[in-house]
């Protein structure tokens, strides 16, 4: 069983939601996250989301953060993570991370883990578009 | 001295007004250097540039780093995927 990576055009389908594919004898546990757009920030009203993304840097960037993970937690856990670029609308999933471990502790972990390493290091930027027809570029978070 | 390609993004991206130029480096150039030679060409975005990190060959970098021709270099404003 191979790691699924990807950096993809739009929101990410039903598809990357779920984590069947990592099911496995082998797996005693699997953990998922999965990165929702959401219709408010500070008190203002959302519309949509522009995400700009560095992609050929972005797949290194996932590929470093899962090597961690093996490093850190489970030298055999098995991943999929996808990351979705371009036009957004509250209520689409922008981000899914799905870990596949032997034993639960190492599945938190790792998933924790790829999250929080996304938000540092992952090239992608957040354009918010705002009900009163304005825009920011979101500085981390 | 290599020629490269610089490529900006985000908020960076529109305050320069180009995805990418072109610019002649020293071989041995660091991260600051690389920094430097952007804010000189491009002073109003200066804060941007100073608040961003360099990948080159999409790794980021810091020190010094061999330049070869055609390399591509990015400058990375702090960045708010997830």
């Amino acid at each position: 069983m191979s790691d699924r990576i990807a950096i993809i055009e739009g929101p990410l389908g039903a598809d990357w939601c779920q984590p069947a594919d990592l099911c496995h004898n082998a797996y005693g546990a699997i953990t998922s996250f999965l990165g929702v757009v959401r219709d408010n920030h500070n008190d203002r009203g959302v519309t949509h989301l522009e995400y700009e993304c560095y992609g050929d840097m972005a797949k290194n960037v996932l590929q470093h953060i899962i090597q961690e993970c093996r490093d850190q937690f489970d030298p055999e856990a098995r991943f999929i993570v996808a990351h979705g670029y371009g036009h957004m609308v509250p209520g689409e999933c922008s981000v899914a991370i799905h870990v596949a471990t032997a034993h639960r502790v190492a599945a938190f972990d790792a998933c924790r883990h790829i999250i929080e390493r996304i938000k540092e290091d992952l090239p992608v930027w957040k354009n918010e578009f705002y009900d009163d027809g304005t825009s920011l570029w979101l500085k981390g978070s | 001295m290599p020629t490269i390609t610089m490529c900006y993004f985000a908020g960076l991206r529109e305050q320069i007004g180009c995805n990418q130029e072109q610019y002649e480096l020293p071989a041995q150039s660091s991260d600051q250097d690389i920094l430097q030679a952007v804010i000189e060409k491009h002073p109003a975005a200066a804060d941007r540039c100073s608040r961003s990190r360099v990948a080159v060959n999409h790794e980021f970098i810091r020190g010094k780093v061999q330049l070869e021709e055609n390399v591509e270099i990015a400058l990375i404003p702090p960045v708010s995927g997830g």
